[in-house]
């Protein structure tokens, strides 16, 4: 078993054995076959000397125990690493970024505390998935929604600090956004309350989010500076009806106006659902079906647009798509489609599509039949609707540039401009790296709209069970990275074993983000017992090693 | 305790070959630990093996579920609300998504993987990789003889898992059958449930 580093057997005998008085002696976990548990299923550096592994984990069942198991950890200088419901597969899973960890399990605090429907609000424990919260709300008929993640497990708490996102209306899909209220254990064991929750007795604290002062909720997001035992959400009121419409577009500049045209519609509150973008003439199946696109896209930049647009045209295909959502009431939301196709009109040759409208809630056949189930062929997927699922690990993610899914993947998703411009340049940028570096790339790639004001042009890099494949596709994930950064494209999220690279991407005015983070660490946690590493924060004592 | 070879041996010694109902029974044979209380056993309903699997699942007296890929509401209606009353075991046989979640989620109710066999079928043969309790192991060795109805061998043997500790590793077994097409994706087959206290 791997000790933290600094620690000697004899010390973290004595921890364990504090840990075990703290919370309960079946609630310490120290032999293999319960530790192993907690190992990366998605791990980039599965079964290396190097993967990431706990020593120990503890699960606390309350804020007083986490107390109790925090002042043990500083005191004996114990690492600890907490995780919620340790889902965050594809951005490291369960495992601590520091070897020899104790994971700090929080599964065991799984209460929602409150949910208000006149306010659409919400207070959970770190346990409490998406799932248990959806469940809540249905088993007590409240008109509201969570805006979950797909796949849905995960918890609103570890997926809000992860900058997670959701497929609903934009205030929501953001999901660090869309809390209010924080309760956390400081790293001397402290309690901590953020926003209106500093008042003794406050009416307010899942309502307004800034209290008095700095607002100092995001220092415990993507961080290492306490554990957070509460948060509070804003959730969504059931909206009345669901109407979706589709575009194309059949050129390759009307990108450009497409986008603008949508995003006007997005800021402006016209179009309140999460768009979805395609394209009919660059998806991985048209290329993989016809040899003469594939040759033009196999050259370097892609092909020219000449040749492209000489080929759509021959062959009658569209260039773009995109889907827009609307959620409200059923005339408004019609009225909001007409007025988007309207704008959209600009565009020459471009043809509509009205979708369906569903009243909302959807029924219990309705949520069972193939309408909802992207994996059957249908329409929509279930967490448009705040129904969390698993379905998408029955979608056959098999393709030539990843043959086996089930090892996972690793997430490359840096945040690119909010313009047809910058997807192009986006898709010839990484396109042309990944043929220099001789990486697999399954063709164009249309960015995820999760955010307001941005997109995130993501793609995944496959695990393997082969150390050797893992080696090369870490090296690959370091070279985009610095491509991406060197074309001003940061990540927004990432892995474990990147995350000192992508924060050293971060460099402005040599690295003064960077620095001002071990500043705060310094301050916060000077022995460096919370999630060493994480995002790249190392305490004082592991900083030079990392250097 | 018996290594890879010994066992291995020890099926090829199988010589009987089995009828299609024959299959299952035989290998629904006695251990010395106890078997788990298999609650449910699943089965993808897209792929004709897992069909053969629940039929004969069936045969030996266990319920079945049929999926099409997605096992959420299988958990959220069912599972979920009963693994929080008491750990009990399920089986299946299904593509590698819903096994890893169902494991996955079974864990946070102190429940484990316990036996698992992976199917990879090509073009005219089979080739399965299998670990879990030893009996288990001994009984994967009649695949080599099962041609066919290596389905329902693994029926019977899901029926009947002993609730043992697992070894440690893997062993490989082939299976020669018609020439019948390689599938996209391996099929699963496996056990969730306690772990053995032993």
């Amino acid at each position: 078993m791997a000790l933290p580093p600094g620690v000697t057997a004899k010390t973290f005998t004595d921890a364990t054995r504090l840990f075990k008085e703290a919370v309960g002696k079946a609630w310490v976990f120290t032999t293999k076959a319960d530790v192993d548990l907690y190992r990366d299923a998605y791990s980039v550096l599965r079964g290396e000397p190097d993967e990431r592994v706990a020593s120990a984990a503890v699960a606390p069942a309350s804020v007083e125990e986490v107390q109790k198991v925090v002042r043990i950890a500083n005191e004996h200088r114990i690492p600890i690493y907490p995780i919620s419901t340790g889902r965050n597969l594809g951005y490291g899973g369960s495992a601590p970024v520091l070897s020899g960890s104790v994971v700090l399990d929080l599964k065991r605090m799984n209460k929602v505390l409150d949910v208000n429907e006149r306010n659409a609000t919400c207070l959970v424990e770190p346990g409490v998935s998406y799932f248990d919260l959806y469940r809540h709300i249905q088993d007590r008929g409240l008109k509201l929604w969570v805006d979950v993640p797909d796949p849905g497990w995960g918890s609103p708490i570890g997926n809000s600090l992860d900058h997670g996102g959701g497929y609903t209306m934009p205030h929501f899909r953001n999901h660090f956004d869309s809390h209010c209220g924080m309760e956390v254990v400081l790293p001397d064991g402290e309690l901590l309350r953020t926003g209106m929750g500093a008042l003794p007795g406050a009416k307010t604290w899942q309502d307004y989010k800034f209290g008095i002062g700095p607002v100092i909720d995001g220092l415990f997001s993507q961080s290492n500076f306490g554990v957070v035992t509460k948060m509070g959400f804003w959730l969504m009121p059931q909206p009345d009806a669901y109407l979706t419409g589709s575009l194309t577009a059949p050129n390759y500049e009307d990108l450009i106006p497409l986008i603008d045209i949508l995003t006007y519609l997005e800021n402006s509150g016209v179009c309140n659902g999460m768009p979805g973008l395609g394209s009919p003439l660059f998806n991985a199946g048209a290329i993989a079906r016809d040899p003469e696109l594939a040759a033009i896209r196999r050259k370097p930049g892609g092909g020219t647009q000449a040749e492209l647009e000489a080929y759509a045209r021959g062959k009658g295909i569209p260039f773009w798509s995109a889907q827009l959502k609307f959620y409200g009431p059923e005339k408004a939301i019609r009225e909001l489609w007409n007025y988007s196709k309207e704008k959209f009109s600009a565009i020459k040759g471009v043809q509509f599509q009205d979708g369906p409208l569903l009243k909302l809630p959807l029924t219990a056949e309705q949520i069972q039949s193939k309408l909802v189930h992207r994996t059957e062929g249908g329409e929509f997927g279930l967490p448009e609707f705040g129904i969390p699922s698993l379905e998408m690990f029955s979608i056959g993610a098999r393709s030539p540039a990843n043959p086996e899914p089930r090892w996972g993947h690793a997430w490359f998703s840096p945040i690119i401009p909010r313009t047809g411009e910058a997807i192009l340049e986006a898709n010839r940028v990484f396109a042309d790296a990944a043929r220099e570096l001789g990486m697999p790339y399954d063709g164009f790639s249309m960015p995820t709209t999760y955010w307001a004001r941005s997109f995130i042009f993501i793609f995944g890099f496959p695990v393997t069970n082969n150390p050797k494949e893992n080696a090369k596709m870490r090296g690959y994930f370091r070279q985009i990275v610095k491509i991406g950064a060197e074309h001003g494209w940061g990540e927004y999220r990432t892995i474990p074993a990147m995350y000192d690279e992508v924060l050293n991407t971060y460099s402005f005015n040599n690295h003064a983000l960077g620095r001002f983070h071990e500043t705060l660490k310094d301050a916060i946690d000077p022995n460096g017992i919370i999630s060493a590493g994480r995002y790249g924060i190392w305490p004082k004592h592991l900083r030079k090693t990392r250097a | 305790m018996a290594n890879r070879r010994e066992f291995i041996q020890a099926g090829l010694a199988v010589t009987t070959a089995a009828s299609v109902a024959g299959a299952a029974a035989e290998a629904a044979t006695t251990t010395a630990a106890p078997p788990y209380r298999i609650h449910k056993v699943i089965y993808d309903e897209r792929f004709a093996e897992p069909v053969r699997f629940a039929k004969a699942a069936e045969s030996l007296g266990l319920q079945t579920h049929a999926i099409s890929g997605d096992m959420t509401a299988l958990w959220y209606h069912e599972l979920d609300g009963l693994w929080r009353e008491k750990a009990v075991a399920i089986a299946g046989m299904t593509r590698h998504g819903p096994m890893f979640c169902l494991e996955l989620l079974a864990r946070d109710r102190g429940m484990r993987l316990v036996y698992q066999a992976e199917h990879q079928i090509a073009e005219a043969e089979v080739r399965h990789t299998v670990s879990g309790p030893l009996a288990n192991l001994r009984r994967s060795a009649g695949l080599t003889q099962s041609g066919a109805a290596w389905p329902e061998l693994m029926a019977g043997l899901v029926a009947d898992t002993p609730v043992e500790p697992a070894l440690s590793g893997a062993v490989g077994v082939v299976t020669r059958t018609e020439a019948a097409g390689a599938a996209e994706e391996p099929l699963f087959t496996w056990v969730i449930g306690p772990p053995s206290q032993a």
